[in-house]
């Protein structure tokens, strides 16, 4: 059986009127940028996993936490207050920043909270040649973009004016292929992988060099 | 005084399976007779799965049965399923609930019970997932030796992450440790298994030494791996397939042929890369039997993603495909996916893979035809002249073979012998077929 840790919840910052950065105390737990965590609410023992969304270096943990409708772990994980407790496992996952290749240049892909590993990266690494590419709905999903360096921040808003394109991640591709000396990490749902997967492969991109975190 | 008697209820995986040969294995060496699950018996072991909502049932099942023995017979639950149904388990209390990191000790805890006696220390001092003594040959004739427990790979179908835990590693140097005594014990074949072998590493070394370190040991043995997920085969692991104490088999799990499905199973490989990595092994190795398992019916797989599957599996010609129909598992993201996919389809596409699987497997099997291949002998038959041995060749196909009455054969389970493949033998109108043949140059390898 996995070992869970308690953790104190520390506060909840609202980003719009349905995604929250749940902050809490980091204890002894150990990760590397991109990896998750596995968290639930107590009493219980269902867990959901997200993404460190705050940098190893800091010492409390945070994740991004979008409420869903049917997502009872969501749902109470943004109705925690500070002084609550959580129940944490982890870390897990190998969707990390590969050290032998930080020289290269990095493409960030990811839609709504995927953007939480990159988020994560920026923060952790500071000299990064990264560009990040974010596929949103709406102009509220722009989470905290004040945190990146918005020379290398592109912002894909398809439902709304705003943002540096109106299509989606994957027509932004469409139109400017990756250098092939690059890194490309997706984060995301399966499709919109699946779908820059086929993308890059007709750009003949080098598949080694792709890194993908799915997104439930 | 009469011995103790025990009995062993196994579900689930081949991990479970090696870890049940260990346990009983652990009571035999304290004296206790193993019976055939069912009978009368002083306790019961049931080692329980719960990767599938079915295999929760199956396990409440012989739980359930096991407790209508006697009245007086200990039931022991453990496994997977005592791990993620423990609260329940000790709620009712007609069990006694040992999870997967103390499962190793329940000879000792049993033991101890019976003459009345407590464990030294608590339990929890006990807590080892490879505690386990060097198996003894009760159900089997090869030796298991397990590297590696939990898994942190976080597949969308799989609840065992959240049950088995964590991955961990076991040290290198007791995994030579215990392969050099499996040898030394005389087994002839050594298989390491664990929950996900890949992800087996050790200050910065991963499976590919693991692998080489235990070729290399000591010993006059072939060595086969369990189960193997796709994702870290690299160029050392397949240069080590074709090493001379490596069975030319691999079990390697592919779960679907389509790119769509892999991502939505949130697996670590694509199908791109899974067949490369085949076709390099098969170029490098002759005769390599590959075998795999396969999931469908996974939610949102349409008619257009299992025929890329149906087509992958036709192209790689396995020499057996484990089929499962996808079977929802509370707890996990799969199970509140849209698309779930109607029963009536997953049972038609599942025929349709098995039927694949019966022809590619023929056709590997015949193949073979020809051929001298080293067989361990698992079981003997028949009497006097009709006595014949059936076991398992190095790539993992069953032989059937005629024993010599020259060579008076006292142990023949365990043995290997090497023997010419005259011809096969279809079984169950042609969905089973045997190879068979005789005792080469009348000579044990």
């Amino acid at each position: 059986m996995v070992n869970s840790q308690k953790h104190r919840v520390l506060g909840l910052r609202a980003i719009n009127s349905d995604a929250y950065v749940l902050r809490f105390e980091r204890g002894n737990l150990d990760f590397e940028p991109g990896q998750y965590i596995h968290i639930g609410t107590l009493p219980g023992t269902e867990k959901r996993e997200y993404t460190v969304y705050s940098s190893p270096r800091e010492d409390y943990l945070e994740v991004l936490i979008r409420s869903a409708p049917s997502g009872n772990i969501s749902q109470r994980l943004c109705q925690l207050k500070a002084g609550e407790e959580v129940s944490i496992e982890g870390p897990f996952g190998l969707f990390q920043l590969d050290s032998t290749a930080l020289d290269s240049p990095l493409f960030f892909l990811g839609i709504g909270t995927g953007i939480t590993p990159f988020h994560c990266f920026v923060q952790s690494y500071p000299n990064l040649n990264y560009k990040l590419i974010h596929g949103v709905c709406t102009v509220s999903e722009c989470y905290e973009y004040e945190k990146y360096d918005k020379n290398r921040l592109l912002s894909c808003i398809s439902r709304e004016e705003g943002g540096s394109c109106h299509d989606g991640v994957s027509d932004w591709l469409r139109n400017n292929p990756i250098p092939h000396n690059a890194m490309v990490y997706l984060c995301g749902s399966s499709a919109m992988i699946y779908d820059v997967y086929e993308i890059l492969g007709e750009q003949k991109f080098d598949t080694d060099r792709i890194l993908v975190e799915v997104y439930y | 005084m009469p011995s103790r008697c025990v009995s062993f209820k196994t579900l689930g995986c081949r991990l479970n399976q090696a870890e049940t040969e260990a346990i009983a294995g652990g009571f035999k060496a304290l004296g206790w007779e193993i019976a055939e699950f069912g009978r009368p018996v002083d306790a019961v072991v049931v080692n329980g799965c719960t990767v599938t909502n079915a295999a929760d049932r199956k396990s409440r099942s012989a739980m359930n049965r096991a407790l209508r023995i006697t009245d007086k017979t200990l039931v022991l639950i453990t496994g997977c399923y005592a791990d993620g149904h423990r609260d329940a388990l000790e709620a009712d209390g007609r069990t006694y609930v040992i999870g997967n990191a103390h499962k190793s000790y329940i000879p000792q805890l049993v033991d101890a019970h019976f003459k009345g006696e407590l464990m030294p220390g608590h339990l929890e001092q006990h807590r080892d997932p490879f505690g386990y003594p060097l198996s003894q040959p009760v159900f089997r004739t090869r030796a298991m030796v397990k590297v590696q427990d939990g898994c942190n790979n976080g597949c969308s179908f799989c609840i065992i992450p959240f049950v088995r835990g964590r991955a961990v590693s076991r040290p290198m140097a007791d995994c030579v440790r215990a392969v050099e005594d499996a040898a030394a014990s005389g087994y002839r074949e050594i298989v390491l298994t664990g929950v996900n072998m890949s992800r087996w590493q050790e200050e910065g070394r991963g499976f590919t030494s693991l692998l080489d370190s235990c070729l290399n040991a000591e010993g006059h043995f072939r060595l086969r791996l369990g189960s193997l997920e796709p994702d870290r085969l690299d160029e050392g692991l397949i240069d080590l397939m074709s090493h001379p104490k490596m069975t030319p088999h691999l079990h390697l799990c592919l779960q679907s042929g389509s790119e769509r499905i892999l991502l939505a199973m949130r697996r670590q490989y694509t199908a791109a890369q899974y067949e490369s990595c085949v076709l390099e092994i098969r170029r490098r190795t002759r005769q390599f039997n590959l075998t795999t398992d396969i999931i469908v019916g996974f939610p949102g797989e349409t008619e257009r993603e299992f025929s890329e599957t149906a087509a992958m599996c036709e192209r790689l010609k396995f020499g057996h495909i484990h089929t499962f129909p996808y079977s929802r598992r509370s707890g996990t993201r799969a199970d509140s996916m849209d698309g779930q996919v109607s029963e009536s389809l997953k049972k038609e596409w599942s025929e349709i893979i098995r039927g694949i699987s019966v022809r590619s497997r023929r056709q590997f099997r015949k193949s073979l035809i020809g051929t001298v291949q080293d067989v361990l002998a698992e079981q003997v038959e028949g009497e006097g002249s009709k006595r014949r041995a059936r076991g398992l060749s190095a790539n993992y196909v069953p032989v059937r073979f005629f024993l010599p009455n020259s060579r008076p054969y006292q142990q023949v389970r365990g043995e290997m012998f090497s023997v010419r493949i005259c011809g096969i033998q279809d079984e169950a109108g042609g969905k089973n077929s045997e190879l068979f043949g005789e005792v080469w140059n009348h000579g044990r390898t």
